[in-house]
């Protein structure tokens, strides 16, 4: 049975966000907490690997763990009796067996969030306390991965990301005819949040009246998530990062990449760039 | 034929299991192990996670393209080998698995947690799995205290007190968790031929009732540093029943009644603490810092 809703990132592009914004319509309440959110965790959950097969992860290699990825999914999806909204920051791949990470029989549908990568370099450079730098080569990294560690203990399941460009084909390389993808980007969340809350909440079949989605969109604000990381806490922070919601903004990369910086990521991104508007034809950033 | 000794039973062998606490050949084994056939299953079975069923005296068990289990009346396992598995894999899951099912059996109850004796005091470190219940708890051996048993403790539910069944198992620790703790990793066997984790074996061990001592909820490592606090309330009986019941066996059995039981004698009589693993795994470092709070919260 379909029954998962994959809510797919690249780390930093408003996958939180968006998680907030489900929880949110599905509450239909006048305020959400950050720290409760109500969506159904993330793919590379240890936990839900060994509570399903019943015997623990930490026991296989990282390929073996691909190879029964597919049937954990299949599984959950078979047993439950309502959407599943899913965190997931692996890029869609397919397995040594030749099998979809993500399978179809398990998938409802898949919301893309995408973001300006320039922008994504210094989100993830704050969010991972690296330089910026480090934080546009591992956008261009064919192998990037997150929890890829063999000598010691990760706490999720190995995550195969790719370069941005990778990771953004990976699931929307046939955006044109799959009617079981919505790629959101986060430019469009900021700029236009009633129409993209809206499309998100009818994608999702969650509460898409007009009061549900203008609730949603007051309900998760920038400064809304970031008041309530700054008078509280946010469990999801990173232990060395300043804080989680950081600007909010599009465009913050001017501020803070240099134009070899920029123009790197560019280069290599720049067919996917231009495939959603961060760059004109001629490789001139719009935002 | 092989002869073996684990957390109180005799298991005599068609494989080999290096590693084990080997011991003289006996006639009336608790547990045979022998390489045959595993089962369609029947209706009798209920599904129990993903390719693994449980009857009444009967489990099949099958781990992804390497072994297959099927244990009858919890003393005879029959084994499939898949061409990929070698003799050290089928060890491993026998362990994982097969083990606490067999001890399930025969009435005790089963907690995925390390046991460790610090000062008379019962130490019992509660998690999932890669929560690094083996390397604080090898932390603490390394210090010179007994353990009870790591990554799953059995309680016997039999005599006038609740007491654990030392298991005797070598820490199963990831490289850098042995460099932290100074053992050195180059002669020691690997748990799974393909994986960085290796089976340190420890020199004191002890056994326990469940009266004094405190329970240990290892959290995730979202912390600069490790930090320690109190735990109260209905949560410390939650912890306990989740780690309990992450073996499927227990919430299908006529055991729950025991189990909760179990559960909410230990949430009474010990005492609980939070420990948030900081981002660094865990080195001797560590097991100080937890001896300390011991000390401190049991004064």
């Amino acid at each position: 049975m379909r029954k998962i809703v994959w809510l797919a990132s690249y780390p930093k592009s408003g996958n939180t966000w968006t998680r907030a914004i489900i929880t949110s319509l599905k509450q239909e309440s006048e305020s959400i907490d950050i720290n409760a959110l109500n969506t159904d965790g993330i793919s590379s959950s240890r936990k839900w690997f060994d509570t399903s097969f019943l015997y623990k992860s930490t026991l296989f290699t990282h390929d073996e763990i691909d190879n029964m990825r597919p049937d954990l999914y299949n599984d959950t999806a078979n047993k439950v009796r309502r959407l599943l909204y899913v965190k997931t920051h692996d890029a869609q791949s397919k397995n040594q067996n030749n099998k979809l990470l993500f399978p179809d029989n398990a998938t409802f549908g898949a919301v893309y969030i995408i973001r300006n990568p320039l922008d994504v370099a210094v989100s993830l450079s704050n969010h991972n306390s690296i330089t910026i730098d480090e934080s546009v080569m591992s956008l261009c990294f064919p192998h990037a991965h997150l929890a890829n560690a063999n000598r010691r203990l990760n706490d999720q399941l190995r995550q195969k990301m790719g370069t941005w460009s990778n990771h953004v084909d990976s699931w929307t390389h046939d955006m044109d005819t799959n009617k079981k993808l919505l790629v959101l980007r986060y430019e469009d969340l900021l700029y236009k949040p009633v129409e993209s809350v809206t499309k998100l909440a009818k994608f999702t079949h969650l509460p898409h009246d007009l009061r549900s989605i203008e609730d949603a969109v007051k309900n998760t604000t920038f400064d809304t998530l970031k008041s309530q990381e700054q008078s509280g806490a946010f469990k999801e922070k990173p232990a060395f990062a300043s804080s989680f919601f950081r600007e909010g903004k599009s465009g913050s990369w001017h501020k803070h990449l240099t134009m070899t910086q920029a123009r790197k990521l560019i280069n290599a991104h720049r067919e996917v760039m231009e495939r959603f508007a961060y760059v004109d034809s001629l490789g001139n950033p719009i935002y | 034929m092989y002869f073996y000794k684990v957390a109180g039973l005799i298991i005599k062998s068609e494989i080999e299991f290096v590693g084990l606490e080997v011991v003289a050949n006996i006639t009336n084994p608790d547990v045979t192990i022998a390489k045959g056939m595993v089962p369609e299953p029947s209706e009798e079975y209920t599904p129990m996670g993903i390719n693994s069923f449980y009857a009444p005296d009967k489990l099949i068990l099958h781990v992804y393209k390497l072994v297959s289990f099927f244990v009858e009346d919890g003393k005879k396992v029959s084994v499939i080998m898949h061409p990929n598995a070698d003799n050290q894999d089928v060890k491993a899951f026998f362990i994982d698995m097969i083990l606490p099912y067999l001890l399930y059996y025969r009435g005790f109850t089963i907690v995925r947690a390390a046991g460790i004796m610090v000062k008379e005091q019962l130490i019992i470190l509660l998690g999932v799995s890669a929560s690094f219940k083996s390397t604080i708890a090898a932390g603490l051996a390394t210090l010179g205290y007994g353990v009870v048993g790591d990554d799953f403790i059995a309680i016997n539910p039999y005599g006038g007190s609740l007491s654990i069944v030392p298991s005797l198992l070598p820490f199963q620790l990831m490289e850098d968790a042995c460099t932290g703790l100074a053992v050195d990793f180059t002669n020691l066997a690997k748990v799974r031929n393909n994986l960085f984790r290796y089976e340190a074996p420890f020199t004191h061990a002890a056994s326990s009732i469940l009266e004094n001592g405190v329970i240990y909820r290892l959290n995730s490592r979202n912390e600069a540093t490790t930090k320690i606090e109190a735990l109260d309330g209905i949560v410390k009986l939650n912890s306990l029943i989740n780690n309990t019941y992450c073996y499927p066996f227990l919430r299908v059995s006529n055991q729950e009644k025991q189990n909760l039981k179990i559960c909410a004698t230990m949430a009474k009589h010990l005492k609980f603490r939070d420990l948030h693993i900081g981002l660094n795994t865990p080195t001797l470092e560590t097991a100080k810092q937890i001896i300390e709070d011991i000390e401190s919260c049991v004064k």
